[in-house]
């Protein structure tokens, strides 16, 4: 069995058109924003752009923003 | 956090690589045009090539591949010519297109240096530098930044060869929260181990900070603990034009000041500071300051420590101390690096760009569009509001040998 997925990698493919992300022209930056890790990802394919946040905890109220 | 292959893509600028075919589509600054007042040739390494700048005997500027093809000696000591440069071991001479002309011991009639190319690239000289252009034919025009091309300014350039990669600089640059702490609270602390401690505007918290993508590159802005939204600092803020200049200053009346990162190759960076000082119309330059100034920005002592009771020192320590090539496969960025995000994004955007064969950001190829071009700039920033002559000898500007007599000449004429 192969080892989980760390950091960048965990993020495979684009959500946008399914293109691989481990593709060298395309991007994904590990960052932390709170208790969040978020997966900013950059496609080179399609040009999308937005971030993957891995859910540690759930949540179940709403905060006041 | 990046992957080590990310890391690689994002930092090598050699021939071939894909940031460094990016970086070829831009005009690159190689020498201060002074560097060849007292000699014709000067040895250049620009984006892991090296090179020999020099003049002619005829005055025109050329760049080319600092090794004879003959037997590969370094053209550095060659002899300048009508039109080119001559190899001092065997007296091939080549022109400014790379183009062997003579070959004097070879056959009369032979064509043997007909089929003999060096690689040369243009060159251009704008506002006290040299600028080199590595890129495919048809070369882009010079851009015309505002500081470069103002008039009735006083110039000064700042250098130093970093040995360090230019994307952990440029990266500074995206990071508006350092000035808070490196600037400010460990300026204070540096300047109270030394005695002289300064509580400085740099100190003021950041509340906020935002980065737009505009026309050349990205601007920054900030707000400040007790600043209002209606402040330069957030309403204008100032731009990192791509891909390798931070833009900083007062604009207009007062001071342009551009930070460029060129890099040497992926372990050396020439970082260039061009000052242009604008002491307003009706005022006549004396003639101590028309020209040019040149000096290097030292940043370590006689003993081999940083230098660190000055701004542009403090960067450069923390740049130094990030590793030749600073290791992004460990690091742990948070919400204040997003700028350093965008960076790094817009790069990969605009190397794919160049892959699919397009043109990349901030070219240029419209001479009325390139008569001077203004970028944005607060006029009132927070950060200088301890006055000119405080920032002047807290920046890098306290090594320029002039900066004495421009602090009096602004301080004459009333420009703040």
């Amino acid at each position: 069995m192969s080892e989980p997925a760390k950091g960048p990698d965990k993020v495979k493919f684009c959500n946008g058109c399914g293109h691989s992300m481990h593709d060298p022209s395309s991007i994904i930056i590990e960052y932390w924003s709170s208790h969040h890790t978020v997966y900013f990802c950059w496609c080179h394919a399609c040009g999308w752009r937005g971030e993957v946040v891995e859910v540690k905890r759930m949540i179940t109220t709403e905060t006041e923003e | 956090m990046i992957s080590q292959e990310q890391n690689e893509f994002l930092t090598q600028v050699g021939p071939g690589t894909p940031l460094g075919l990016l970086l070829r589509r831009y005009w690159f600054p190689v020498a201060a045009a002074s560097d060849l007042n007292n000699t014709y040739t000067k040895k250049v390494r620009l984006l892991g090539e090296d090179l020999v700048l020099y003049r002619d005997k005829s005055g025109h500027l050329g760049l080319v591949q600092e090794r004879c093809p003959h037997r590969g000696v370094s053209m550095v000591h060659g002899i300048p010519e009508q039109d080119g440069l001559r190899c001092q071991y065997h007296g091939w001479c080549f022109n400014s297109s790379g183009q062997c002309t003579e070959q004097p011991n070879e056959p009369e009639h032979s064509t043997f240096k007909d089929r003999i190319k060096i690689a040369a690239y243009k060159v251009q000289e704008m506002g006290g530098l040299i600028f080199g252009y590595m890129g495919p034919e048809p070369a882009p025009l010079l851009p015309r930044f505002d500081g470069f091309v103002v008039d009735n300014a006083i110039r000064v350039i700042g250098q130093a060869v970093l040995p360090v990669n230019w994307l952990q600089i440029m990266e500074n640059s995206m990071d508006p929260v350092h000035t808070e702490w490196l600037h400010g609270h460990y300026h204070e602390y540096i300047t109270t181990q030394n005695g002289s401690k300064q509580e400085v505007a740099f100190q003021r918290k950041h509340l906020k900070i935002e980065f737009d993508r505009f026309q050349y590159g990205i601007v920054k802005r900030r707000l400040l603990h007790g600043q209002t939204e209606d402040s330069d600092d957030w309403k204008v803020g100032h731009p990192v034009v791509f891909p390798y200049m931070l833009a900083v200053g007062s604009g207009g009346l007062g001071t342009y000041a551009f930070q460029m990162r060129v890099p040497i190759d992926d372990h050396h960076t020439w970082h260039v500071w061009y000052n242009a000082y604008v002491p307003g119309p009706d005022v006549e330059i004396p003639d101590n300051l028309k020209e040019v100034c040149v000096y290097e920005v030292p940043y370590k002592d006689q003993n081999g420590a940083f230098i660190t009771d000055y701004i542009d020192g403090q960067d450069i320590m923390c740049w130094i101390t990030q590793g030749a090539v600073a290791d992004r496969t460990n690091e742990k960025l948070g919400t204040t690096d997003k700028g350093i995000i965008l960076f790094r994004q817009m790069l990969k955007e605009q190397i794919a760009k160049v892959a699919k064969g397009e043109e990349p950001i901030n070219v240029f190829r419209d001479p009325a569009a390139n008569q001077f071009i203004e970028l944005p700039l607060e006029r009132k920033k927070h950060h200088f509001s301890e006055g000119f002559a405080s920032i002047t000898q807290r920046f890098q500007t306290k090594y320029c040998p002039v900066a004495q007599d421009l602090i009096a000449l602004f301080e004459r004429v009333g420009v703040h």
